[in-house]
């Protein structure tokens, strides 16, 4: 055993007693409280004392041979021998002021533990805070979009608490984990719950959540490359994102206070039609279905919301409004920040205390988000080999969101804004009286829209409904770090992680206007599932991550330099669940899930579950480095996860860098432009895991349909699984740092090709022979490939101006290279309204999507006719042209008429048909970037941040679903250009009620509501006034800064809908569309920052 | 001052444990909690019943398959749902959804993985005995040759599958298999399991007497079997040993009913038991998929998404007195009556439990007469072919001596006993294909009459090739499976 080697030598002490008193330099004055101590020839305390009132102390030494230090915070310490003296005096210089400013030094360790920053050679793109200081944020995702190569940043909505969508690289997987992993402090941070609802579950709720306040940041990393993120193993597999917190430093107590206030509002909306255009349309719409021989009968009868019928005159003001829903339901949003902290320290002890408070406002009507966080981290020092490290982090979440959000039945949109775009201008909001007097009562009677329930009052919806959820988090991180030999060391870290939630949800009856007292209820009422409806998720996590390591630098010959890793770690995650749900509960005021006559008895509607899982990682790493010029590096990680069945569990995944610093060799140290110039060669392959526990069980279930006579069906619903394996994500990265004129102009360009091998295809359909129909299987290839490159360049760099570009680049390429012919994940009817084709196919890019090419509108009726390739008519068999028809698989077949969608027959068959869907895009952009330019006159600095994506496609599902005229939602001013009569030449086509039947064909999946995505928006323009240090003194404090910050002032973008900025769908067989979420507002904030 | 003298030797050992009690970290071997997996399962003998009664479970809910392709392709009833309708008119193409195959693999399946791991309850659990065991696994190679019956008549040639599918190491991609080796297959399984099953055992139980597969049943499908392949005195050798065993008879004239209510009468030897209890779990499939009571999924006046009755059906009963019409109630009275002469129909709900019979003496007589025919022994072929139709009509059958005559006489016999019952395309089919196809001429004016008159003519060329009469590969499976060819008829 290594420690039986460090048996400590003994040998004859002589002790000693000294005393003295302790001065301030500067001002001659006694010191009290001061320490002095013992140190031993290995660093260890051996005794101590403290100096009294009159700044004398007292000291037992017990080896005179031992040093003695003094020291006091915010003071220079002071080490001397004690030789034969016994009196000791001394006096104390002040510690210059220099503040907690993180300086970039070259020997900056990188997240490895050993390898220097300076010698990586792998892609690691390294933000410090300073830079982003001359600009305040509210959270840390505003401060990264857009400023990193590949590092892809979207908020899901504009909306509080909602999450985001982080890819790094592109999208490496259909089915397992495309998130990156977010480590603050070295602790993996996963708020994710695996196990809950995943089937349904969109990203607006599961994206990332990253809580740790901006103001607490010191640092913060994205490795990219395989090789970079070996040593956090399988999660890491797409990417690490890296957050160090300020840390205590050597200082008297640093009080820091940061408060910020934002106003946000919404940009402007897509106009709508108002009320005599609506009524109008609707009449139109219903006038054009019921010409049509066989629909008389279907005559949805008089509309006594738009005709003002007599009989119903007592609610005549209620349908004679109109009303603007979106403004209804917007408001300006004010969010106010808090931030403090205190740090400082000593010699041995170092500590970091912050607080902070966040209070932000959504602009939609019932959102609001506060969150709470607690931090402290301390550091310790035992002796020179020995030291601890322990951080504690709590954060408490409180957000409040409408009701609608997951738990009504709003067709392909669930979300307030939708419904309040769509809503009938005409009504009111509030009931009215017959003087036109709104009453406290919201209107939710029963309306032309009134035929399915998604159209009931979004404002009392918002109002009334509630959507709670409270979430904390409490992660605690101890680590003891232990010096051994001088060149070895080991570092244990255990880390806690508990993740702990309630989500609430209650919609009254008054919200939506169903209304029983009775015993029996009219269940069969579309609204009685929601009347009452409460709803309690519980959700809790407890992870233990435990980390080992062991580092090793032998004493090698000059020149030569080796840094060797080991490291073990350890995963065990428990997750637990509970969900209730009630409904028709006796009063609005029981907001719980009550009574088991509510209880709803749908599968999701009581359920509680239990999942744990485990995995063991082993690493180990070397690095050498020759002469500064060769630095080399392999590695491996082996790790085992429970998630495999004991044949596949354990992948072997290695890794290796090369890096040549051309700068030093002497062909290259001439150039005296040059001032660092490294190539940069990495190649690893990372382990990716798929979603969900224990799937590679042999399962059985209990199944009552299968149960004969008397005796239970039992039966296996899936095979064991025991080739279920790694979905491996092979990276090779080729970059170079370059650094000109003594660091002005820094820049880092990386190209990459990421290759996911084994890809992970779940539920890929087998033959039915076996008894079962899918299983989960790995096959198939994806490959990632791009490019990235940043340049910073300190333009003018003078004491009292200053002109700073940075600016960023890059492209991503997502191909499906091969899967399994049976594997095509295909989605969507095209002969069908509003859907469009899904489908992967080898070759292509993930997210492609096809339909129609949409040519305009039949001017006239007898336009619409099958044409041959040159474009002449086709003449039928009866000497006519025949007619344009629908080619749906019915009994009747839809032949198009004047003022219908013309859609492009490609076969020239005279049918549209699947054979007539072209490819038209997909998601994915083909270039995005940013770039900032910082410039700063003496105390004041301007800083102006841009970014951009290029090439994307989006379908506008906001606007096919108010354009289509096709039922009563409210349409777009756009539809008053539409087809209205025999010879209208226009691109809208006609109004058509779908009726029973879904008449018509005017909106089927085409290219006229895909539209680029391409835009550059005007990010962040801010600026900073740093007060002079002599008005600082003044006030007795050592710093004030104050900001004014704009967010998403401008966006120039082609884009007709409110937010071009779509985040990618959570999975692959889903459109990338643009469901009308809260776009991100146009906000200026205030802060203002203090040090003292 | 004491905090800062710790001796290095208690940090040493502190560092120590802390690292001890990091490594003392785990398995991997992490079994969930809320879900039944294999190694908990195959315990108890519970276990082994609640997989059998799956296995039947599963069986059931391929009965809706059963019946209709006894049915679809031949002459008594028209009007199914339009993807079906099609493929009765022999508008037959591979991506129709209805042409699956997978429920019957599914029984198959299960059937196989009982067969695999009940010697693991023999072994664990004392109160299962060997006999158990033996008349568990005669029950499943009976249903999985069931399953391979219905499928080599409704493909001809399938894939073979008796091993059961437990890992993804197990080969999933079987070939075709041609009809003589899953005939093979069947007989010496049928012949295996004959001997293992349960005789008489159960017989105080009727609902478990019938609705398992006992030594009886097995037989009947044995003489089926036997028949199907032209191996006419096995046929009636096993035809024989139900008959000798007494246990069995047809019910008289006037009881004639309780064959199908209340059910699991003398006359049934095999009949999957339903039950209506509410839940929709065990009732007769027919009402899960199609309609929701047979007097909806058998309609006689309406088209729609129900079955008709075609003109052959109408012709079939020359006698009025026969009770098979139901006293002019219609066959379908067997299913939606109370008792034959009254005016009670069962309410919708009620049919729902109804049982579904694969063989009953009926069969087995009439089976015996096919192969006495089939042996020249005509006229003791007279003896058998007569019964149910005295029993019937009151009077007995108009005989013949001559085997062709016989052979017609025997057929139209079968499709008034079994009209309704899922049986006539089969029956029809297996006269066609006697001796090589000798027989086709029937069968391809069966084909015709069911297809529209404007795709006739073009059929016409096509009935020739025998391959036709049976169904194509689903094209789901071949995509799934590049191991599978498909029928060379609908190779295009």
């Amino acid at each position: 055993m290594w420690f039986l080697s460090f048996i400590s030598n003994v040998s004859a002490q002589k002790t000693a007693i000294i005393k003295g008193r302790i001065i301030d330099q500067a001002t001659n004055e006694t010191m009290p409280g001061v320490n002095a101590v013992e140190i031993d020839g290995k660093g260890r305390f051996v005794t101590g004392t403290v100096s009294d009132n009159n700044g004398n102390y007292i000291l037992r030494v017990k080896d005179i041979n031992d040093s003695i230090q003094i020291s006091f915070i915010g003071y220079k310490k002071y080490v001397f021998s004690v030789e034969n003296r016994t009196t000791i005096n001394v006096a104390l210089e002040l510690e210059s002021t220099a503040l907690a400013e993180v300086k970039i030094t070259a020997n900056k360790v990188s997240n490895d533990g050993i390898t220097q920053v300076r010698d990586l050679g792998t892609a690691v793109t390294r933000m410090e805070l300073k830079e982003m200081k001359s600009v305040m944020s509210t959270t840390v995702e505003e401060m990264l979009q857009g400023r990193m190569g590949n590092v892809d940043i979207t908020s899901v909505s504009g909306d509080p608490g909602a999450g985001l969508n982080i890819r790094i690289r592109g999208t490496a997987t259909l089915n397992a984990n495309n998130n990156p992993l977010i480590v603050v402090n070295g602790i993996q941070y996963s708020p994710n719950f695996e196990n809950f609802d995943f089937a349904n579950a969109d990203v607006q709720k599961f994206g990332n959540l990253i809580d740790v306040s901006p103001e607490d940041i010191e640092s913060i990393e994205v490795l990219k490359d395989a090789a970079s993120t070996a040593v956090w193993g399988s999660s890491a597999s797409n990417g690490v994102i890296m957050i160090k917190t300020k840390r205590g430093i050597k200082s008297k107590p640093i009080f820091e206070y940061t408060y910020k206030n934002t106003i946000a509002e919404e940009p402007d909306p897509i106009p709508m039609l108002n009320n005599s255009d609506y009524a109008r349309l609707m009449r139109e719409e219903v006038y054009n279905y019921n010409i049509i021989s066989n629909h008389n009968s279907s005559n949805p009868g008089n509309f006594n919301q738009i005709d003002f019928e007599p009989s119903t005159f007592f609610n005549y003001y209620d349908f004679t409004q109109n009303t603007n829903w979106v403004k209804e339901i917007t408001k300006v949003a004010h969010t106010q920040q808090h931030d403090f902290s205190v740090r400082g320290g000593g010699d041995k002890s170092k500590y970091n205390l912050s607080v902070g408070y966040f209070d932000e406002g959504g602009t939609v009507i019932g959102y609001r988000s506060r969150k709470l966080n607690l931090r402290s981290s301390l550091d310790y020092d035992l002796s020179t080999n020995l030291q601890f490290r322990s951080d504690i982090m709590y954060t408490n979440y409180n957000d409040d969101a409408t009701f609608d959000k997951d738990d009504w039945d709003f067709k392909d949109n669930k979300q307030i804004r939708a419904i309040a775009y769509r809503k009938m201008p005409n009504l009111t909001v509030f009931v009215r009286d017959t003087n036109n007097v709104p009453t406290p009562q919201y209107f939710t009677g029963p309306t032309l829209q009134g035929s399915s329930a998604d159209v009931y009052n979004p404002v009392a919806f918002a109002k009334l409904g509630i959507n709670n959820t409270i979430k904390d988090n409490a992660r605690a991180l101890f680590s003891i770090k232990y010096t051994i030999l001088p060149n070895l060391y080991i570092n244990s870290t255990v880390t806690l992680d508990i993740f702990d939630s309630k989500q609430s949800k209650f919609l009254p009856v008054e919200a939506i206007g169903f209304s029983s007292t009775s015993s029996t209820v009219d269940t069969s009422n579309v609204s009685a599932p929601f009347a009452n409806k409460a709803v309690n998720i519980f959700n809790k996590k407890s992870s233990i991550f435990t980390k080992n390591q062991i580092v090793y630098n032998p004493k090698l010959p000059k020149d030569h330099d080796l840094g060797i890793l080991g490291q073990f770690d350890t995963e065990e995650t428990l997750e637990r669940n509970l969900t209730v749900k009630s409904n028709l509960s006796a009063s609005s005021y029981l907001r719980q899930p009550i009574g088991n006559l509510n209880l709803l008895t749908g599968a999701d509607d009581f359920k509680s579950d239990f999942t744990r899982y485990r995995s063991l990682g082993l690493f180990s790493s070397a690095n050498y480095k020759y002469k500064d010029k060769y630095i080399l590096m392999i590695g491996a990680k082996v790790e085992g996860t429970s998630k495999f069945s004991s044949t596949s569990r354990w992948g072997i995944f290695p890794t290796s860098s090369i890096a040549w610093r051309l700068s030093e060799e002497s062909f290259m140290k001439n150039i005296k432009l040059i001032n660092d110039f490294k190539l940069r060669l990495s190649w690893g392959r990372s382990g990716n895991l798929p979603d969900g526990q224990y799937l590679y069980f042999n399962q059985y279930e209990s199944n009552s349909t299968l149960n004969y006579i008397d005796i239970r069906g039992t039966r296996p619903t899936s095979m064991e699984l025991t080739s279920l394996r790694w979905e491996t994500i092979e990276q090779t990265d080729l970059g170079f740092d370059l650094s000109l004129y003594k660091d002005r102009v820094n820049v880092i360009f990386d190209a990459y090709i990421k290759k996911t091998l084994d890809l992970y295809l779940k539920d890929t359909p087998i033959p039915t022979t076996s008894g079962f129909d899918k299983i989960n299987i790995n096959n198939g290839e994806m490959q990632n490939r791009g490019l990235e490159l940043s340049l910073d360049f300190a333009v003018i760099k003078h004491e009292d101006f200053q002109f700073d570009v940075n600016v960023n680049f890059s492209k991503n390429q997502n191909i499906v290279v091969r899967i399994p012919d049976n594997y095509s994940n295909q989605t969507g009817d095209v002969l069908s309204n509003g859907q469009y084709l899904m489908k992967i196919i080898p070759g292509e890019p993930l997210g492609g999507f096809f339909g129609y090419k949409y040519l305009g509108v039949y001017s006239r009726t007898s336009d619409a006719v099958a044409t041959d390739k040159n474009g002449k008519p086709i003449i039928g068999l009866d000497g006519f042209p025949l007619s344009m028809q629908m080619g749906n698989a019915g009994t009747e077949k839809y032949t198009f008429v004047g003022g219908d969608a013309k859609y492009m027959d490609v076969n020239h068959d005279g049918k549209i048909d699947a054979l007539d869907v072209v490819y038209l895009g997909d998601l994915n952009p083909a270039y995005m970037g940013g770039g900032e330019t910082r410039i700063r006159y003496k105390n004041l600095t301007l800083s102006t941040f841009f970014n951009f994506k290029y090439g994307s496609k989006i379908i506008n599902q906001t606007r096919m679903y108010a354009e289509n005229m096709s039922g009563f939602d409210n349409q777009t001013k756009a539809t008053n250009s539409r087809w209205r009569r025999e010879g209208d030449v226009t691109d809208v086509p006609r109004a058509l009620w779908a009726g029973p039947d879904n008449y018509g064909y005017n909106w089927l999946g085409s290219d006229r509501f895909v539209e680029d995505g391409s835009f550059v928006r005007l990010k962040t323009v801010s600026l900073l006034y740093k007060f002079s240090k002599k008005f600082c003194d003044k006030l007795k404090i050592k710093d004030l800064k104050i900001y004014a910050t704009g967010y998403n002032l401008y966006t120039w973008t082609r884009y007709s809908g409110q937010d071009p900025d779509v985040a990618p769908p959570s999975k692959p067989d889903k459109l990338p569309v643009d469901n009308n979420l809260t776009p991100p507002s146009i906000r200026l904030m205030l802060s203002l920052n203090i040090i003292f | 001052m004491k905090k800062f003298l710790i001796d290095s030797k208690k940090i040493k050992i502190a560092v120590l444990l802390f690292i001890v009690c990091i490594f003392s970290a785990c398995t991997l071997d992490v079994p969930p909690e809320k879900i039944l997996v294999k190694d908990d399962f195959w315990k108890k003998t519970g276990d082994a019943n609640c997989a059998l009664a799956a296995t039947y479970g599963s069986f059931r809910d391929a009965a809706l398959e059963s019946f209709i392709w006894g049915e679809l392709r031949a002459d008594m009833v028209i009007g199914f749902p339009h993807s079906y309708a099609v493929i009765a008119g022999s508008d037959i193409n591979p991506i129709n959804t209805y042409i699956d195959w997978s429920k019957y693999y599914k029984t198959i399946n299960l059937a196989n993985t009982l067969m695999y791991y009940d010697k693991n309850v023999l072994a664990n659990d004392k109160s299962f005995t060997l006999k158990m065991k033996d008349g568990m696994d005669a029950e499943a190679l009976f249903l999985r040759s069931i399953c391979y019956f219905y499928l080599v008549r409704v493909w001809k040639n399938v894939p073979l599958v008796i091993n059961p599918s437990i890992s993804d190491t197990c080969n999933i991609y079987p070939g075709i298999t041609n009809e003589s080796e899953i005939i093979k297959q069947i007989i010496s399984d049928l012949l295996l399991a004959k001997n293992k099953a349960y005789t008489t055992e159960y017989q105080g139980n009727p609902r478990y007497f019938k609705g398992h597969a006992n030594k009886y049943a097995i037989m009947a499908l044995l003489a089926d079997v036997y028949l199907w392949n032209q191996q006419y005195q096995k046929s009636m050798d096993y035809c024989d040993s139900i008959i000798n065993s007494g246990l069995f008879s047809l019910m008289p004239s006037d009881t004639w009913f309780t064959i199908y209510n209340p059910g699991n009468s003398n006359e049934s030897i095999f009949e999957l038991q339903c039950l209506d209890d509410g839940t929709a779990d065990q009732i007769n499939p027919l009402f899960k998929g199609i309609a929701p009571s047979y007097a909806t999924f058998i309609n006689l006046n309406s088209g729609g998404s129900g079955l008709g009755f075609s003109k052959k059906f109408a012709n079939l009963f020359t006698d009025e007195s026969d009770i098979r019409t139901c006293n002019g109630n219609s066959p379908k009275w067997k299913y939606i009556g109370i008792t034959v002469d009254g005016e009670l129909t069962r309410s919708p709900v009620n049919q729902r439990d109804l049982n579904i019979i694969y063989y009953r003496y009926a069969d087995v007589l009439l089976m015996k007469a096919e192969d006495l025919n089939e042996l020249g022994r005509v006229s003791d072929a007279l003896d058998y072919v007569t019964k149910t139709y005295e029993r019937a009509v009151g009077q007995p059958i108009t005989g013949t001596t001559d085997q062709t005559e016989m052979r017609s006489i025997i057929l139209t016999e079968r499709a008034k006993e079994f009209i309704l019952e899922g049986k006539r395309w089969f029956d029809l089919l297996r006269t066609a294909k006697r001796n090589n196809f000798q027989n086709k001429k029937d069968l391809i004016q069966v084909i015709l009459d069911n297809a529209d008159a404007r795709s006739q003519d073009v059929l016409r060329s096509k009935v020739n090739d025998t391959m036709m009469y049976y169904l194509p590969v689903p094209y789901n499976e071949l995509q799934r499976n590049k191991n599978l060819t498909q029928n060379p008829f609908y190779e295009r």
